[in-house]
């Protein structure tokens, strides 16, 4: 990731250019899709939430701070859209929405044992999820998780041992449970 | 640096799983929409804030605002504008009326400290006569 080219990108947009801002949705798009799928309830929430991301993006891109990174800020745009489909999708039965149209579920190339990011999604709050995501889907760094999801550094870090203590404690329960399985034929 | 674990592993190994391909369709529609969105002008951003700051185009036209407002200022004439002002009511115009004065000459016989008592003895002679023949204190 090119933090330079990034801010270069913006600046093109902000002078007119709308060819710049086409090449900072040709980066992003499918990383913000990859994550949006994993907290929506079906790939076209995910797909509405990405279009409002880019479209916000861009209608308030004259507030973006060059100090911070552009990753960092479209993804506090996308965590916030994410919420609010949330809440709205809060509203419809859930009957409506089968439980196999779970991005997580069906993006998924079927293998022999459960993605864990639907083990996360199932165990952790969404601001911890977020924070395990940012840190493993996108390699950013505690200070850039904290601002992305609006949350100070000390909470970010015991945030991120919380979750991975959480999750390794799910995946040795797994492993056993698969191990007396085998055993027992 | 850590090494990752199995679990550190297995969870960028998951992430990079999730299908996330953007279809043509789903690209021409998001496309279709930024087109019909500008970005907001209303607050000034960083961006464009620090533009002015560390432009050197920006320093030029700072530059010759100054000079502009500095030949302004140096073109005023010295000497204000005169002012017309609003004539003079007719009231204000005419003389004033001659009160007649009947003026006496002091016949002064003593030094002045002496006729200051004299006149001070004098007042207090008609005060106490006024206040007799009224009946009041003065």
């Amino acid at each position: 990731m090119n933090v330079t080219e990034d801010e270069q990108l913006v600046a093109g947009a902000l002078a007119g250019n709308d060819a710049a801002f086409g090449m900072l949705v040709d980066r992003y798009q499918e990383r913000l899709l990859r994550f949006l799928q994993t907290r929506s309830r079906c790939r076209a929430d995910a797909e509405d939430a990405l279009q409002d991301t880019l479209i916000n993006a861009y209608r308030y891109l004259t507030s973006y701070n060059p100090r911070w990174r552009f990753s960092t800020w479209i993804y506090r745009i996308a965590i916030r859209e994410a919420a609010r489909n949330a809440t709205v999708a809060a509203t419809v039965p859930a009957d409506d929405i089968a439980a196999a149209d779970d991005p997580l579920a069906t993006c998924i190339a079927a293998g022999e044992r459960e993605n864990l990011w639907l083990t996360a999604k199932r165990l952790l709050p969404p601001d911890m999820f977020t924070a395990l995501w940012l840190h493993y889907a996108e390699d950013m760094p505690v200070s850039d998780i904290a601002r992305s999801i609006n949350r100070s550094m000390p909470w970010t870090k015991v945030a991120l041992h919380r979750g991975r203590r959480r999750l390794r404690l799910a995946m040795a329960e797994t492993e056993t449970e698969q191990s007396k399985s085998e055993a027992y034929g | 640096m850590k090494p990752m674990d199995k679990l550190d592993r297995q969870l960028k190994d998951d992430a990079a799983a999730i299908d996330a391909q953007v279809t043509p369709a789903l690209r021409l529609r998001i496309d279709a929409s930024l087109r019909g969105v500008r970005p907001a002008s209303g607050a000034a951003g960083h961006l464009t804030r620090r533009r002015w700051r560390l432009g050197p185009l920006g320093g030029l036209a700072g530059v010759a605002a100054a000079g502009l407002l500095l030949a302004v200022l140096l073109r005023q004439p010295e000497t204000p504008p005169e002012v017309q002002l609003s004539p003079t009511p007719a009231f204000v115009l005419q003389s004033p009326p001659v009160v007649p004065l009947t003026v006496r000459q002091a016949g002064l016989t003593q030094p002045l400290r002496v006729e200051l008592e004299s006149l001070q003895a004098d007042l207090e002679k008609v005060r106490e006569t006024v206040e007799r023949d009224l009946g009041v204190t003065l």
